[in-house]
This record gives structure tokens, sequence and C-alpha cells, in this order.
């Protein structure tokens, strides 16, 4: 390998080399970021999507627990009223006025039921007014009923609204039944109309209290239009937009790797350019000129003196190189033909 | 610029090589100068220009001492 051939050698390896380790380098860092922003992305969805799920089941529990308080609330104030402006002045009256018939047993909702219920002594809660009034009319809970098997729940949230024999309000949640497969959950509220009225069968004055329920999962689903609960549903919505936030972002990355290739491209094709002009002055600047002053020197070598020495006019190193030689070569010159002559 | 022994052996090598000293010491020799200067390095030349060979770098020498 010649002179030439090597310095080429070295300038390709040196140029191309550095540039290749900066172009892997700019490719792996540009993917490697997209692997990471996808994967942080893909973690803040997850876990965007379980807070915000959460926080909209929390928030829409609120609102149907204040919907039951505020509907069973007003029907205390209305019914207030209307035993007043009526003057009824016993439980049998009550029971028996279809007014109070149409108000403390209506449905709301399409499946909600509103009622009103007496309180007979400690934790004694009596439904008085009801849709299924018939079946459930005066009974105690416990013995009658049975809902500490039953409804154990239930009768936990009722039971509070008659502590101590006195008319309190009382709300909570209890399982009424399944929806979709699933046990349904209910909110109920008991709240004191304010007024007592005369039982003459038992001849004690009842403290009256009225309230209503709503089945949490229909209620929401009805709102909602899923069967998954609310709060998934806005998760998956939340979900959705992350997607497409996701799709967006592999677009930008697929647009900055082409973008990033195109300009490593023409990077690596101006250094090639900018390698073969350094090859082609290496060459012809350093490389041809040595080649020259070497083959002339083969020449004096072999017996040829009267080749002239070439690039003397050179101001580099090989000038002053060509200029020496050119020096011995006169002298040899000088010196062969004056031995010549002798 | 004045001709001394030092400017004129170095124009001669540049032009001849480093045989230019022997050659120049030589005809010093045949003339019995010790040095040289302005007035005698032209003997020097003539006598190095009866070398054929010589010559052609000699009268180079020549014209740029002369231009001096």
């Amino acid at each position: 390998m010649n002179i030439a051939t090597k310095m080429l050698v070295i300038i390709i390896v040196g140029s191309l080399v550095p540039v290749g380790i900066f172009a892997a380098s700019i490719s792996g860092m540009v993917f490697g970021l997209e692997a990471e922003s996808l994967k942080a992305l893909d973690q803040f969805g997850k876990d965007a999507g379980e807070k915000v799920g959460n926080t909209a089941e929390k928030y829409l529990e609120r609102s149907g627990e204040e919907t039951v308080l505020r509907i069973a609330t007003e029907n205390a104030i209305y019914l207030r009223t209307l035993i007043k402006a009526k003057n009824i002045t016993t439980i049998q009256d009550l029971v028996n006025d279809p007014d109070i018939q149409k108000v403390g047993s209506h449905v709301w909702y399409g499946k909600e039921y509103v009622w009103i219920g007496g309180v007979y002594g400690d934790k004694d809660f009596r439904t008085l007014v009801h849709p299924l009034s018939e079946k459930i009319y005066k009974k105690h809970l416990v013995k009658d009923l049975h809902w500490n098997e039953s409804h154990p729940d239930l009768l936990n949230i009722l039971q509070s609204s008659a502590i101590g024999g006195i008319a309190t309000q009382s709300c909570g949640y209890y399982v009424w039944g399944e929806v979709y497969g699933k046990p349904a959950k209910k909110y109920l509220c008991n709240i004191p109309i304010g007024v007592e009225l005369l039982d003459k069968e038992t001849g004690q004055m009842v403290p009256l209290l009225t309230g209503t329920g709503a089945y949490f999962d229909s209620y929401f689903k009805d709102i909602t239009a899923s069967q998954v609960l609310p709060g998934e549903s806005v998760a998956g919505e939340m979900q959705s937009y992350i997607e497409e936030t996701k799709k967006d972002l592999e677009d930008s990355f697929s647009q900055a790797v082409f973008m990033t290739n195109v300009y490593l491209a023409i990077a690596i094709v101006v250094i090639a350019a900018i390698v073969g002009v350094a090859a082609y002055m290496v060459i012809n600047l350093i490389s041809k000129p040595l080649d020259d002053l070497a083959k002339v020197a083969e020449k004096i070598g072999s017996g040829d003196i009267s080749s002239e020495i070439p690039h003397r006019e050179r101001e580099d190193e090989i000038g002053v190189l060509a200029r020496n030689m050119e020096g011995m070569r006169r002298s040899l010159e000088i010196a062969s033909e004056t031995l010549k002559e002798i | 610029m004045p001709v001394d022994y030092d400017l004129l052996l170095e124009e001669l090598k540049k032009e001849a090589g480093p045989l230019a000293k022997i050659f120049l010491d030589k005809a010093m020799d045949a003339l019995e100068l010790k040095d040289l200067n302005d007035t005698n390095y032209k003997d020097v030349l003539g006598i190095l220009k009866m070398n054929p060979t010589l010559r052609k770098y000699v009268e180079v020498v020549e014209k740029r001492l002369n231009g001096l």
C-alpha cells in the first residue's frame, strides 16, 4: 500500500467513524426518547385514568347522596305543612288520608320510593305509608320482618333514625337486590317531619319521619348510559384521549426520526464531499509530489542523473526536499562529468 | 551587498549542490586567494567556468551576483 492509499484510508476512517458514532448516538437518543416518552405517557394514562375514575365516582356519589337528602328533606317540609293544614292528629287519620297516601308513597325517577314512618320506641322504626304498605305496615323490623338477618345494613340505618325513641335524621348505604348481576347499592335518608301523632291502637304519641332511597347504580347508569361504573366511564374516556395523544406523539416522533435521518444523510454527504476534497488535496499536494520525487530518486539511484528533480519551485517541505535533491543531482552530474574529463 | 566567501559559496551550492565547496576552494587555491571580495570573486568565477559542466550553473550565480 503506497502512502497515498494509506493517507486516504486514515482520512476516511478518521472522518467517517466519528460521523457514524455521532449518527448512531443521535438515532439512539431519538429512539430512546420516544420509548421513554411513550412509556411515561402510558403510565400517566393509567395513573390519571385511575385517579380521575375514583374522583368522578366520589363526586357522583356525593351528588347522588345530596339528591336523596334533598328529596327527603323537601318531602318532610311538605308533609309537615300538609298534616297541619289538614289538621291530622292520629296515625289512623294519616294512613287513610288520600292526599297523604299520594305524597307519602309516590315513586320518583320511575323506581325510587318515598315513605312515611313512625318511631315506636328506641331503635323501633316502623313503616306507615309505603308503596308496599300492606306487607310492611307497622311491622317491627326485627321481630316481624327479620331484617337483622336479610338486610342488616338497612336495619342499622332505619334503627339509627329512632335512637332513644326520637325521630332523627339518618342516612346511609345498603344493598337491595341486584343490578347487572351485582349487588345493587342503595342510599337512603330518613328525615324527621317534626310532627307527632297519636296511634289510637297503642295510645302512644309517634314522632314521624319521611324517607327515600335511590338505587345508586341504576340512578347513575341512567345518567351515564353505561353498565360500568360512572367513574370507569370517565376513566375510559380519559384513556381514549391518552391513546389519541399517544398516537400524536408517535407521529411526532416518526416525523422527528425521519427529519433526523434526513439531516444525518445530508451531514454524511457533506462530510463525504469534504473527505473527497481532502483526499484529492492530499493526493495532489503531498502524495503525488512525493511519488514523483521517489521515482526520480530511483532513476538517479540506478545511474540516470540527467533527470531534473521536479517540484523545486514549491515553498513547503517538499520544495526544500526537491531543491536539495536537485543540488545533490547536479553535484553528482558535475563530479561525474569532471571525472570523465580526467 | 558585498560579496564574500560565504555568500558565493551559498549561491554556488544552490545551483551546483554540495560539491560546489570543493570546486570553490580549489579555484581559490589556484588563484592563491585567502578570502573573497567584490573585486576578486569574478576571477574565481572565471576559473570555475572553465569546467564545462559547472559553467551553466556558475553563469546563473554570476548574473544573480551582478544584480545585487
